[in-house]
């Protein structure tokens, strides 16, 4: 699903933000990326996304070659993968129905699809009962879920998530987890990027740790070793 | 295809409401250049106006000696007639001149008295050459000075309205010089705010901006509403900028029916018969304008 050869990613003028970066990851698996802040990991998420195009080296991603991909063929890309940043949040003037109805919208999703499509990814974090609230009026925890919902909307093949628990406290963070392994559950390639030591112990899947730009451990069945 | 124009426009309208302060000034800077530009038009039709006015009083006066007999004279100007600069032609015979100098000096018994001493008419026929356009009167004059008709001609005259001619051709062109600056300049402020437009709006959405990279929206939706704004402003501004005009000539029109005697100038038919044409053109000048600017400012903030 996921395939990096020696990738080297340096931000101009000259921050190496990860440096010879090789890893595999294959369809159905569920991978974290760990390590220390200023590492890479979302270096790398942003490669698979082609939101930055790698310096040196190799990525592809179900087998296509988008290291030197056109921008125009990016919108293809993005429609097959659900991604979960950091700073996308919800749009505050949208309910939680409309919010994840635009990410459908955009794209050119005819209506009656859309009205068939979010009701069930609603249902799937389980806020099929708060679909018209407004962001502000949802717990962090809830906000969180109709953002996974959102990146759900096109029955992605691969699902990237960096820290999508970010500010959740212990109780929340488990019910993101537990949505993230159903997704995977269903087929889904699941990446995630997190510094939650629990997390990852209870997790019990593959686990890349990264330090400097580089990867220092990739362990199936993995451990917060830092 | 039209399910995404619906949403394309929808974004673009939530864009201009969310900034309309932005919007209204950005609208407002399109106008004064449009309506500069419509200002150069108006004062190039009063131009062309004053030069047929006085294009119309133009002609080269030929006065011939009062041996010249009439038959003479016209076989002159059956010559001139021939002439392609020649329009036409107008013969006053002997007693004509007469005529007109009796008439002209109506009031002056002086004069009058000291021609009823003369026995016989001291004028000669005298013809008034009209050019097809008013420069070629110096082809004419020349014409006029060819040695076979020395002797048979007592004076031509020709000079002042040449010289009024210079001058509004020297008014119209530095009007049009200093319209095409101020119509520039604004152009240039209504660009720069234009981009600061598209900053600002690309500013205030970056979170639909955001989200709609993220799910893989193509790039021509998201340059959509940018798209679609610049057409809400072009169209706006020429509309506007129409009305004002019009408004103006309601305005204006008692003045220029008495500006010049003889030439009627009605701009707003003036404009009605070309409308289409002048708006149409501006608000497609506009609309490349802003959509270019918009197009270039998107790129810049956004990376599309
Ligand atoms: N757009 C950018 N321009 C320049 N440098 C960047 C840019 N993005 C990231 N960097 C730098 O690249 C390095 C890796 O950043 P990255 O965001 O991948 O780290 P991270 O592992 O995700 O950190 P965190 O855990 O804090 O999110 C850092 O040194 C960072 O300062
Ligand atoms: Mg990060």
């Amino acid at each position: 699903m996921i395939n990096l050869h020696n990738v080297t990613k340096t931000y101009p003028p000259n921050t190496v933000a990860i440096k010879n970066v090789s890893f595999e990851v294959k369809p159905g698996e569920f991978v974290s990326i760990v390590g220390q802040s200023g590492t890479g990991k979302s270096t790398v998420m942003k490669l698979l996304i082609a939101e930055e195009l790698a310096t040196e080296g190799q990525v592809k991603i179900g087998g296509w070659d988008i290291t030197r991909i056109r921008s125009a063929a990016v919108p293809a890309l993005r429609r097959q993968i659900g991604v979960v940043f950091q700073d996308l949040k919800l749009l505050p003037s949208m309910t939680a129905y409309e919010n994840v109805a635009f990410a459908l919208q955009v794209v050119g999703a005819p209506s009656q699809r859309i009205s068939e499509v979010v009701p069930q990814v609603l249902k799937i974090v389980g806020l099929e009962d708060k679909t018209d609230r407004y962001p502000i009026q949802l717990s962090g925890g809830e906000a969180q879920r109709v953002v996974i919902a959102r990146a759900l909307v096109h029955r992605p093949k691969l699902f990237l998530a960096d820290e999508p628990t970010g500010n959740l406290d212990t109780l929340n963070t488990r019910e993101i987890i537990d949505i993230l392994t159903k997704i995977n559950s269903f087929g889904t390639t699941v990446v995630l990027v997190t510094h939650n030591r629990e997390v990852v112990n209870q997790l019990r899947r593959r686990v890349i740790a990264m330090d400097h730009g580089e990867i220092i451990s990739d362990q199936e069945n993995g451990k917060y070793t830092l | 295809m039209f399910l995404s124009l619906a949403r394309v426009s929808k974004l673009a309208l939530q864009q201009f409401h969310r900034n309309l302060w932005l919007s209204i000034a950005t609208i407002s800077l399109l106008m004064l250049s449009l309506l500069s530009i419509n200002l150069i038009i108006v004062l190039g039709a009063v131009g062309q106006a004053a030069k047929l006015a006085v294009q119309d009083k133009i002609d080269v006066s030929v006065y011939f000696k009062s041996k010249v007999d009439n038959e003479q004279v016209e076989e002159i100007r059956a010559d001139l007639l021939k002439l392609n600069e020649v329009s036409a032609v107008e013969y006053i015979p002997k007693e004509g001149s007469l005529a007109r100098f009796k008439e002209r000096h109506k009031d002056d018994p002086v004069i009058l008295e000291s021609l009823q001493e003369l026995n016989e008419n001291p004028f000669g026929a005298t013809l008034a050459v009209k050019a097809k356009d008013s420069e070629q009167y110096p082809r004419i004059i020349a014409f006029l000075e060819d040695a076979k008709y020395e002797d048979l001609i007592e004076e031509k005259n020709f000079d002042d309205h040449e010289f009024v001619i210079k001058k509004i051709n020297a008014l119209m062109r530095n009007i049009r010089t200093f319209g095409l600056t101020v119509a520039s300049i604004f152009g240039l402020i209504a660009i720069l705010v234009v981009i600061n437009t598209v900053r600002v709006a690309v500013y205030t959405h970056r979170g639909e901006i955001g989200v709609m990279r993220l799910v893989g929206a193509s790039n021509w939706f998201i340059r959509g509403p940018f798209l679609f704004e610049a057409l809400i402003f072009s169209f706006t501004a020429t509309v506007l900028t129409a009305a004002v005009v019009y408004l103006g000539f309601n305005f204006a029109q008692p003045y220029l029916n008495n500006l010049f005697e003889g030439i009627k100038l009605s701009l707003t038919s003036y404009y009605n018969s070309n409308a289409a044409t002048i708006f149409g053109l501006q608000f497609l000048a506009i609309f490349f304008l802003t959509a270019v600017s918009s197009f270039f400012a998107v790129r810049r903030y956004l990376k599309v």
